[in-house]
Formats: C-alpha cells, structure tokens, sequence
C-alpha cells in the first residue's frame, strides 16, 4: 500500500513538472540591437493582440527592484503566423540586461520570467594599427592602393587628416590620395583602403601633370598614422604608426596567367598549393578571385593566403589532394598592387582596346 | 502642406502648443519647426495632479535604456486633455534618438510612435553654421572642464529657443547665421514655407549694453499698453517689450528694456491668474521663480543707457532687481521647465533639492511648493506627557 502511494506521488510530480514545462511558451530572442522578440502564441487560446498584446509579451529594463509590473519597453506589436512579435521603438542597446515577461499558457494569469543581454562594446586595452598591405618595403611607383588593419573600429570621415605621406626630405604630399565623402571602410569600421589619386599615377591627366606622381622611382617614402585617431569609442591609437618603403619600378604589363610558376601538392597529403606572381597582387581580392576545381568541375574547399610579401599566393585544402587533373580559376578581375586586372592595365593607353574575359583558367595534374 | 518623414525629424527641443492642441517642436538639428497635430486628443474632464519621481529613469525604462541616456529638453501641457509631452533625447554621442512622451491623467508614460501621427514641418533659413562654437569663457580662473564643454557645443543647438503661438501665426526666438544673430521668426501656421526675420536688439541694465546676439531665452504674447506685444526676458535678465507690429522681414527691431530681473537665466514665461488677476510666473536657471503682474508692465517706463548710472550692475547693485519685476516666491527645488496643468496648478519638471533627482510634480499657483524637502514647526509631533 505504501509503495502504492508512493509511486502516485512520483507520477504525480512527474506530470506536474511535465504541465510546468508547457505551460512556458518558446521565445526567440534578438541577436543584435535591431532585434525583435518573438512569442509562439499558437498554444494560446483566445489571443487577443488589440487588448493584451503587453500581457502576452512584455520586455523590461532589469532593475535592482527586480519588480516588472509597470514601464515595460515600448514598442509596436504584431503576429506572424504563429508569433507575436514585439518590435521596440528604439534599439535594444549592448551591455544591458532586459527582462522578458510571458504569459504562462495555462489559465493561472501567472508569468515567466527571462533575461537576455546583447553583447557589450568591446572596447580594446589599446588600439592600434596590425598591418599595412603591401606589406613588401620596396612598391611600384603606381601603386594604388594601401589597406589598414586596425584592432578597434575607427571614427570615420577623418581618415586624411591622420594619414600623411612623406618623401626623404621630410616633404608631406598633401594631395597623394584621393578624397572621398564616404571613406572606404569594411563593414566592421576595422580596415580601411586609401587610394592614390588616380589623376596622379595616370600619365598624362591633368593632376599628373600639374602635380607630378605622388612616388618616384628609387625614391623612399614613409607613410604616417597619427596617434591622434580616435577610434569609435573616442579612444586614441597607442602611437604612431610608420611604414618606410623605396619606390620601384612601375608596373606595365598585364599579369601573364601562363607564365605563372605553379608549385604542386602531392598526391595523398594536404599540402599546400603555391602560386608564383612576379609582382605584389591585392592580397584583399585573393579571397574571393581565386577557385580551385577538380576536373568534374566540383570545388575544393580550402581558404587562400598570401606570403612572401604577397607574391606568392597560397591555397590550404581542407581535404586531401586526390590524383587527378585541377583547374585553377582566376577571376579577371583579380588585380596587382597598381591595380591592373588580368585584362587591362589600371593606366590604358587611349584608344587601345580593352579585353572583357571574365575567367582565366589554368591546370595541373598531380 | 504636406506630411514629413519621420526620418526627418533629428531631435526635439522646445515645445509649444497651440490652443486647439497642436504641439509646436522645435528642431535644431534639422533646423527645422515640427507642429505634430494632437487636435483630435479628448477632452479631460476631471482634474488630476502628475507626480511622478526619477521620470528620467522611468523614462529610461519605456524606452529601453538605461537613466543616463535620457535628457528631458522641454515639457508642455496639453490644451485640452491637460496631459503633459516632453521632448527627450536617448542616448549620447553617435546614437541619439529624439523622443516624444506622454505623462497621462493617470501619471502613465507614453512613447509616442511619431510615424502614426500627422507632423508637417518649416526648414528655417539662414541658420547658424553647425561648425561655429560657443566662446570658451572661464568664471575669472582657468576654465573648468564644464566651461570647455560649454564651448565645444555648436551655436545651432540655439537656433530655435523659445516658441510662442498666437493667433495663426507662430513666433520663434533664437539665433541665426549673421553677426548681429538675435532674431525673431515669424510665420503663419499652417505653414506655407514663408517666414520674416528680424533682428532684436535690446538694452541689457546688468551687463550696460545694446545686446543684439544673445537670445531670447522665454517669451509671450500679451496685450500691453494696448496692443500685442512679446514681453521677452534675455539672460541677466532684462525683460523687454517688443510690438507685433514691428516684427517684419529684414527689421531692426529696438526692444524696450523696461526691467531686470537680475543675474541669471530665464528658462519659463507662465501666465496664470491670481485671485483674479493675470500673473506671469518667470523660472530662472540661477534664482527664485519670480511673480510678476501684468498690470506692472502697463506703462511701463522704457530703460536706456541714458537713464542709469554707467557700468554693470549685478545683483548686489542696490539699482536690482530693476523695474515693475514682481516678488520672487518659495520654490523648493529647481525647476527646469514649468506650464500651467489646470487654473490653480503648475506642473514643473523639478530637480529635488534633497535628493537630486528629477521629478515632475504638481504644485498650486498660489503656493508652488511641495512639503517633502520641508522639515518646520508643524512636521515635529508634540509628545503627549502622562
């Protein structure tokens, strides 16, 4: 008899945890501060959004009272399929703690409660400028572009003032790099591109003329970040940042895809796969420009990076080399460090005619 | 007239209704005048007080966001339902958000989703250049870090001061893009993208000067002397008198310095009646809000340069406060903006004098105080001995 009893109450609790753990409807919650919060109604009957929409779904601010009865976040309500979704009329903000309120689903007019907080800011100990691409210290007198690698988002639209370019004799060039109104940063705020005017690596247009190229062939340049940069959060870079580097030869000529040297994987192992250029080539646009396909036109995954300078350029498969024949894809629109593209030159002559092959492919066996 | 884009809209300053309920906003970083239609709002018929304390963080709270990124820049009784707006700001620096809030008859807060209502607006012409800064001013030593601050904000958040409605046509204090920046706006509402401007220029007894930049801080419009005038107080504190009439485009208004109220800065100009007759209620960011007749402007003797002794005269001059200015009255507290809640009761958006915090609250006209940050005679209990 006892054991009878017994074995009620356990049945008993079971099914009561059971009734608990559905009587709490599912959420989803934001991932970012233009989040919405959505509450699966479907498990509700009689849901009346015009009237108890709050009742239903209700977000605080955490407060030490930890008392959510009044001042819920206000924003607008709607129902998608089996949703009630709840969009505030401002931003959830990062590095706040909100409360969630939901209607139990069983007819006790009881609540759940749950907090969610959307990640903080974070702020580095110090910000600072990683890398400069080219990385190389001797670069093309056309050279056309840099790339800045910071470890904290920047202020934006200030990008020039903190950038000086400087020849041997302490000369700033004021007028090196192109102005824009929207500088071109990723969309992290973390890397930003500066251009050399065009005008002036362009031979023969008027700033080129007027001003002459903004680097000359064997002479050295330093290039200046200033310390005074603020990033988003207002604070300063740690110092300055230089990179020194002597002016070579421009260049002239298309990359020859065919003339590249090829350094093969075996077969059976993971090696990496080489290719030599015979110049810097963007290192931003390797990512993207390059694919590797085997010969039923199936792609091998793997992620590309430079070396040498980025002179050489390098795919690590995330498998192993099989024998057989490869192709490798090259978008034309890859570019070198002056910005000429397997098809044209960045500074084509007048009236010649420009070539629009979109691939340019070569293979190998192993 | 065309409905805006709440899109528009970049923040909200200074309000004003209308007595049919149109809430005028001014707009300084858009440099724009919103007036938002609230007509159809009914009717309240019972009265009630607003006492709500820490509004800043209950604020905060509908709006998702923690107290310290709510500033209250203005607050206004709505004509008919007598429930109060306020114009905030969320947040600080790049993400700033203007906001509109309601304070009902039930001390409830209410956003307001500004895309359902219907907002036409006037861009203002020739504001001041976003790039120009306040003076960097120090108070006899260095500056201090406030007064830097002070003098990195841009002269455009003083594009639009002070609004007053009257008759059809709205009148807008503030400063513009020129040397001798002071100027009156004028325009009819509903707007048709027309506005006259003038320049004011007017004789401040404190500072002992024709003053024709700064501002008008807080005005209204009354018959005095038997025409329609803005009676208009400046900083440091002159009131003047300026006719209608003279306010035509491109005019190089004199205004009539008739008073001073002493060093300070106006904030509010209430008008309200006293057992029956009409006060004007004057706060001030520097001292007691001050009570002063209508009656006294009538007639009033108009102040130059040549009536005075020459030099500044700050408060402790025996000349201050100047002129027909009223008696200053108990007000416990700060408060930083006020309107007339109902015939016999303010309500003021007070900074507590004990705690500091930011309360809006209800007091009488005829004694403008609440007791909590009272302790006298009457709030210490006699003990009965056996």
């Amino acid at each position: 008899m006892k054991v009878y009893f017994y074995l009620m109450f356990f049945f008993m609790m079971i099914s009561g945890l059971d009734a608990l753990s559905q009587t709490t409807p599912s959420l989803i919650l934001p991932n970012e501060i233009t989040g919405k919060v959505r509450l699966n109604i479907s498990t509700f009957s009689n849901f009346n959004i015009e009237k108890l929409a709050y009742d239903y779904l209700s977000v605080f601010v955490k407060n030490d009272r930890e008392e959510y009865r009044s001042n819920a976040v206000q924003g607008r309500f709607i129902t998608e399929k089996d949703y009630l979704v709840f969009t505030p009329y401002f931003p959830f903000e990062k590095g706040m703690t909100y409360v969630i309120r939901t209607k139990n689903t069983d007819a006790n007019g009881k609540y759940s409660y749950q907090s969610f907080e959307l990640e903080k800011k974070e702020v580095v100990d110090k910000a600072e400028v990683i890398s400069i691409y080219p990385s190389a210290n001797e670069l093309p007198e056309n050279l056309l572009r840099f790339y800045l690698y910071f470890n904290t988002p920047m202020k934006k639209g200030q990008a020039l003032k903190h950038i000086q370019l400087v020849d041997a004799a302490g000369n700033i060039d004021k007028h090196a790099f192109m102005e824009f109104k929207q500088e071109l940063w990723s969309p992290d705020g973390k890397r930003l591109t500066i251009l050399f005017d065009p005008g002036r690596i362009k031979k023969g247009v008027s700033t080129n003329i007027e001003l002459g190229p903004a680097l000359l062939e064997d002479k050295q340049y330093q290039l200046i970040i200033s310390s005074a940069w603020q990033d988003v959060y207002g604070q300063e870079l740690s110092m300055d940042k230089t990179k020194e580097f002597e002016v070579i030869k421009a260049y002239r000529q298309t990359i020859k895809v065919d003339e590249l040297e090829i350094q093969k994987p075996e077969a059976d192992s993971k090696e990496i796969l080489s290719i030599h250029f015979d110049r810097i080539v963007d290192h931003a646009l390797v990512q993207s420009m390059i694919q590797i396909k085997d010969e039923n036109e199936k792609v091998i995954t793997g992620y590309w990076q430079t070396s040498e300078e980025e002179k050489i350029v390098q795919f690590i498969p995330e498998e192993i080399w099989q024998k057989g024949m490869y192709l490798i894809i090259m978008d034309n629109r890859l570019e070198d460090a002056a910005g000429n593209n397997l098809n044209n030159l960045l500074d084509q002559k007048a009236g010649e005619k420009s070539s629009n092959v979109q691939k340019t492919i070569r293979r190998f066996t192993i | 007239m065309t409905a805006i884009d709440i899109k528009q809209i970049k923040s909200l300053g200074v309000l004003a209704f209308s007595s049919e309920g149109v809430l005028f906003i001014g707009d300084n970083e858009s440099g724009s005048i919103l007036a938002v239609d609230l007509t159809s709002v009914p009717k309240i018929t019972d009265t009630f007080e607003i006492n709500v304390y820490n509004i800043d963080a209950q604020i905060a709270a509908v709006l998702g966001t923690a107290q310290r990124n709510v500033q209250i820049n203005d607050i206004a009784v709505h004509p008919v339902s007598g429930e109060v707006y306020l114009s905030v700001t969320r947040g600080h620096g790049m993400e700033v958000f203007p906001a509109l809030i309601k304070v009902d008859a039930q001390n409830r807060i209410h956003n307001l989703d500004l895309s359902t209502i219907e907002i036409t607006a006037q861009a203002l012409d020739n504001l001041p250049d976003s790039n120009r800064r306040v003076a960097l001013r120090g108070t006899g030593s260095a500056p201090t870090k406030k007064e830097i601050a002070k003098s990195k904000r841009s002269l455009r958040m003083l594009s639009i001061v002070s609004i007053e409605y009257h008759k059809g046509e709205l009148f807008v204090a503030g400063i513009n893009n020129e040397e001798f920046c002071s100027v009156l706006r004028r325009m009819p509402y509903p707007f048709d993208g027309k506005e006259s401007i003038s320049n004011i220029e007017m004789y401040n007894i404190t500072h002992d000067r024709y003053e024709s930049r700064a501002p008008i801080r807080t005005m209204i419009v009354k018959k005095v002397d038997g025409i329609d005038q803005l009676i208009a107080g400046y900083t440091c504190s002159p009131l003047v008198l300026i006719p209608l009439d003279e306010l035509t485009n491109d005019a190089k208004v004199k205004a009539r310095t008739i008073g001073d109220m002493g060093n300070g800065q106006p904030i509010d100009m209430v008008s309200f009646n006293l057992n029956g007759q009409e006060m004007l209620f004057v706060t001030n960011n520097s001292r007691s809000p001050l009570v002063i007749p209508l009656s006294g402007l009538q007639n009033a003797k108009v102040v130059t340069d040549k009536d005075l002794e020459r030099g500044p005269k700050v408060d402790l001059n025996p000349l201050m406060p100047f002129g027909p200015m009223g008696k200053p009255v108990m007000f416990t507290g700060a408060s930083l903006h006020i309107d007339l809640l109902n015939e016999n009761q303010f309500v003021s958006l007070n900074r507590d004098a004990e705690t500091g915090s930011l309360d809006l609250e209800t007091v009488f006209t005829k004694m403008p105080f609440k007791m909590h940050n009272i302790i006298g005679e009457w709030d210490i209990p006699i003990e009965h001995k056996k």
